[in-house]
């Protein structure tokens, strides 16, 4: 735990810095190995069937790559949700066998190989052979009627042709082309509603892909659809389904939108480790219903409910939080396990169970894939914000009282102060001898009077080299190429 | 306007008109006096000797030395007399050969003339003699020009600014040649304080003695006219007065006071180089290009405190080296100056313009941003000992390259103390082994001893116990006595008087009205009264915003 300090220390200065760094610490951040033990309890059987589709089996690969006590078992459970009737990716097959090869062959680990765990690949290889076959006569299907369309030059089956050549390369693995099928189904667009459904799609492959980059630029793309639609809408003449409480249902239809661009703007934040923003979006009004196609295919409410709980504790005040998040929040902020109690916690100042709380945690988060690069990052700022919080009404306080407040050894605690007073956060000065935290006296009135007196000394002198400029222009002793005949004069420096 | 602005030297006949130098001239011939009437001003070359084989005319009497001679004894009108020098003998080449040359008797027309009563006439000889290539003038004695400096008639002197600018440049030569460089900042000194009415006028003199004082390492000479700020430009006093004038006094001044380790004036003088007025691109073709770039980038960059002399020696004019390649962009003086910069400002605050203390916002833009060099990195993790070390030894040869390697010694060495600095802000009892840990040092006998050091010099307030451990007192800002608020209040006062003063002028000034007149005329007075704003709060919104904290 101590050393780790120190990396979550260096961590937020690094953020301090700017972005370019950020890549390196993010890959720090995640250790290869993540321990599940009696502290930091797990289930995987429960955490996986909150999902499904290729998002369980991407969750899947992912505890398999970074923790090598569940590999086998997540083995087990992927291989069994690979041969699934909706599965079609082929490829997953080998990605899933060699993600456990290379846990497996790490230093240190024991795990068996894997022939022990899958002695006999026969009914996989059946079953690639057989998708495989369905697949391209899948593929072979689609591609004659995108070709028959454009032929007949029906704008709207183009569209449509594009779209299904996106989804099913989108389920059998083939990311690039349907990225590419769903862009190109840009140009056959012929209504706004047709642009929002590919910006949709396009977000739900990004979203699923986990590639946050390109994910604002269609973000941007929807809601200016979205927008369009709206004020379409107020007019009545587009987009009604034609039943009788249509206006009712667009704007749920609008809500839903609004909901699932939030969370793509939310998790892009948080992809760049602005948690700040990501925070913001994930306070929007957001429910199960309105992500509805979208909950447990790529994400759970549960775990928009944790991404949003951290990301707010960490970056807002603590009247911000009881406003948007405690009382009246429309967001799922909250929601997730062990959230309720972790805002109660800090509610009550009980900062000591906040840590033990979030350390307990720590696993499950650490082996999301979306969270796991940022848990470090976030729990650094949240304890960074409960020191914070805790010393605010002490005027001097023993870092052994401040160290039972929060179950840490008065080391840490010394060294959690010192990188909080450094960085300004605190105000206060640390008696190293005797070990007790002093905040900062200060005598205003003193204050005040050195600071006009500085204040009035630099303006001053700011104002006389003001003037000297003045008078250079003015004497047009201004940096220049030469003329072919000096300066001579004050003739055009006036300009100036 | 500036004309009208500015305080005026006592005589303003300083460019008579060419009848009036006609008729002074007396027996001057009429083409003579016409010639120089054609348009350009005589620009004094001080390589005017090397053209001094052109074929001239035959002399008459009064382009002979002793007509010249005569002359000068002869007037009673100093004003009237520079006008006739000015023009004399034809063109500037020919006159400049006369008046190194000695009388028909060869003796020497400076033995002749008294320093005080003909200072128009010994002024023009006497920079003609020194500036002069040629081997035939009499060599002349550094007493004369002691002498000269000591005694000379200010007022005269003013009706012919650009001989004594040419006269400081030779005195720098002569005692350059002579290899007795240190003679001519006595000289040089009298000339600078006598010749303008005070020192807060900036003349081209001031360069040429900084630089000779920074050659010399006779650093301290230049302290006393260091110590007045300029605050004014007069081009009826100095018309030869260049923008470089302005940018080496301010730059070779900083590099003064940073060698007698006076840290504070070195950073406002840079500040001053590196914030120095850059003219606007003239046309919309140029592109700002990076000053850095091409060979000029790295010949420049080798002023440090050794600048080269080859530059003072250039002849005013077109050609000089240290030019820019467009109008938009800065010299590389004020680059150089933002660099060195940097490092006193580390020295001296143990953080640096690019993030705490940044440049006023007139700076142009390529001279503030030093994002991506050295100096910006190292900046960066100052007063970090470890990372510091790593940079300054990795980056020794780009360091090097800027002249500023002595400087980077300094930064560095000074590193451990604002690490024990920003300790103070953080505890309030240390022991001497915590704080070697924290400052990089490793002795605890070293520990002590720097901070020892410290509390003598006052820059922390801590005492050492017995067994070690160092208590950090409180930083109680210092009571500020009734005497000095008011004393602040007085000089606030003037400053508004001068400032009020100055807005007056300008309200009153045809430029401004026309301007005015103009705006109001197409309706568009609302977008000007931002001017000022923009100014001021550039150079203060920030550190405002930053204090109110309080």
């Amino acid at each position: 735990m101590s050393s780790m300090d120190v990396d979550t220390i260096e961590e937020v200065e690094m953020e301090y810095y700017g972005a370019t760094q950020t890549e390196a610490s993010s890959s720090k951040a995640a250790p290869w190995s993540i321990v599940v033990d009696e502290a930091h309890p797990f289930d995987l059987d429960a955490y996986i069937s909150g999902y499904s589709g290729r998002t369980a089996l991407d969750r899947l690969i992912y505890i398999i790559m970074h923790s090598p006590a569940l590999a086998p078992q997540a083995l087990n459970r992927s291989l069994q949700l690979l041969t699934a009737p909706s599965q079609r990716d082929t490829g997953l097959y080998e990605v899933i066998l060699s993600a456990y090869k290379t846990t497996a062959t790490q230093p240190g680990v024991g795990l068996p190989p894997l022939e022990e765990l899958v002695p006999d690949h026969t009914p996989y290889v059946t079953w690639i052979e057989e998708t495989n076959e369905r697949n391209s006569a899948d593929r072979r299907k689609l591609e004659v009627e995108l070709k028959t369309y454009t032929g007949n030059m029906i704008k709207e089956s183009i569209r449509m042709a594009h779209r299904d050549l996106g989804a099913f390369y989108r389920a059998t693995g083939g990311f690039d082309n349907a990225l590419r099928h769903h862009t190109k189904s840009r140009e056959f667009c012929t209504t706004t509603q047709n642009m929002l459904d590919m910006c949709l799609s396009v977000l739900e492959l990004l979203l699923e892909q986990r590639s946050f980059s390109h994910i604002p630029t269609y973000v941007f793309k929807a809601e200016s659809a979205l927008d369009s639609i709206a004020s379409s809408g107020l007019s009545g003449t587009s987009f009604s389904h034609g039943l009788g409480s249509s206006g009712q249902k667009r704007v749920d239809l609008h809500h839903a939108v609004e909901a699932k661009l939030a969370l793509c703007a939310a998790l892009s934040h948080l992809f760049n480790m602005n948690y700040a923003k990501a925070a913001q979006d994930f306070l929007q009004p957001m429910s199960a219903a309105a992500l509805l196609p979208w909950t447990g295919k790529i994400v759970s409410v549960g775990d928009i409910g944790v991404y949003a709980t951290l990301c707010a504790l960490a970056t807002l005040g603590r009247n911000e939080l009881k406003l948007r998040v405690l009382e009246g929040g429309e967001g799922l902020a909250g929601e997730g396990e062990g959230m309720k109690e972790l805002l109660d916690a800090w509610m009550s100042s009980n900062f000591r169970v906040v840590l033990e709380l979030l350390e307990r945690s720590s696993t499950r988060h650490l082996l999301d894939p979306l969270l796991g690069p940022h848990v470090v990052n976030l729990t650094a700022l949240i304890r960074a914000r409960a020191v914070v919080l805790y010393f605010q009404p002490f005027a001097t306080i023993r870092l052994e009282r401040m160290s039972a407040a929060f179950g840490w050894t008065v080391e840490d605690t010394e060294r959690e102060v010192v990188a909080l007073i450094q960085r300004g956060d605190i105000l206060g000065r640390v008696d190293s001898q005797n070990k007790i935290l002093r905040a900062r006296s200060t005598n205003p009135r003193a204050q005040l009077y050195a600071h006009a007196l500085k204040a009035g000394a630099e303006m001053q002198k700011a104002t006389d080299k003001l003037l000297l400029r003045l008078r250079l222009q003015q004497a047009d002793l201004v940096v220049r190429k030469p003329q072919p005949t000096p300066a001579s004069g004050a003739s055009e420096s006036a300009e100036q | 306007m500036a004309s009208d602005s500015l305080p005026t030297p006592p005589s303003t006949t300083l460019t008579p008109t060419p009848a009036a130098a006609a008729a002074a001239s007396g027996s001057q011939s009429a083409t003579d006096a016409l010639t120089p009437a054609t348009g350009l001003p005589p620009v004094p070359t001080a390589t005017a000797a090397a053209t001094a084989g052109a074929p001239t005319a035959p002399p008459t009497h009064a382009e002979t030395l002793e007509g010249l001679l005569q002359q000068i004894v002869a007037s009673n009108s100093p004003s009237a007399l520079a006008g006739t020098l000015r023009i004399a003998v034809g063109t500037p080449e020919a006159r400049e050969e006369v008046l190194v040359s000695t009388t028909s008797t060869g003796a020497d027309p400076l033995e002749a003339l008294d320093v005080a009563q003909h200072t128009i006439g010994a002024l023009y000889i006497l920079s003609a003699r020194l500036t002069s290539a040629s081997t035939t003038a009499p060599a002349i004695p550094f007493a004369y020009i002691d002498n000269f400096c000591r005694h000379f008639d200010p007022e005269q002197a003013r009706l012919a600014p650009e001989r004594v600018t040419l006269l400081a440049k030779g005195i720098m030569q002569r005692a350059e040649a002579l290899g007795t460089d240190k003679a001519a900042i006595a000289p040089l000194h009298d000339l600078l304080t006598r010749y303008p009415p005070d020192l807060s006028f900036l003349t081209p003199i001031h360069p040429i003695f900084v630089t000779t004082c920074a050659t010399t390492s006779f650093f301290t000479a230049a302290l006393p006219v260091l110590a007045v700020p300029i605050s004014q430009i007069s081009t009826t006093l100095c018309p030869d007065l260049r923008y470089q004038d302005h940018l080496i006094y301010h730059y070779v001044g900083g590099i003064v006071f940073t060698a007698l380790k006076r840290y504070a004036e070195a950073a406002e003088f840079f500040e001053l180089c590196a914030s120095a007025p850059v003219a606007p691109p003239t046309g919309g073709t140029s592109v700002a290009r990076g000053p850095s770039q091409g060979p000029l980038g790295i010949s420049m960059g080798g002023i440090g405190i050794g600048m080269g002399m080859g530059m003072m020696m250039m002849p005013p004019g077109p050609g000089s080296r240290y030019f820019n390649f467009s109008s938009s962009d800065p010299s590389m003086f004020q680059v150089e100056a933002a660099k060195k910069l940097l490092l006193v400002q580390l020295i001296l605050h143990g953080k640096a313009s690019t993030q705490a203390l940044p440049l006023p916002k007139y700076t142009h833009p390529i001279v503030a941003n030093l994002k991506g060099t050295v100096y910006n990195a190292l900046a960066r993790v100052y007063p970090n000992l470890e990372q510091v070390h790593a940079i300054a030894a990795k980056e020794a040869a780009a360091f090097a390259l800027d002249d500023n390697l002595g400087l980077l010694g300094l930064v560095v060495d000074r590193a451990p103390r604002w690490a024990i600095r920003r300790l103070t802000e953080t505890y309030l009892t240390l022991s001497l082994s915590e704080i070697g840990r924290a400052a990089g040092m490793e002795q605890i006998e070293e520990v002590r001893r720097v901070v020892l050091s410290m509390i003598e010099e006052g820059e922390i307030d801590a005492s050492i116990d017995a067994d070690g451990s160092v208590s950090f007192a409180d930083e109680e800002p210092a009571a500020v006595s009734k005497a000095e608020t008011d004393r602040a209040l007085r000089t606030a006062q003037e400053q508004e008087q001068v400032l009020r003063r100055l807005e007056r002028e300008i309200a009153r000034s045809k430029d401004y009205l026309q301007k005015a007149v103009r705006s109001r005329e197409e309706g568009s007075s609302a977008n000007w009264p931002n001017i000022e704003e923009d100014l001021l709060g550039g150079s203060q919104g920030g550190r405002w915003a930053d204090e109110a904290v309080y």
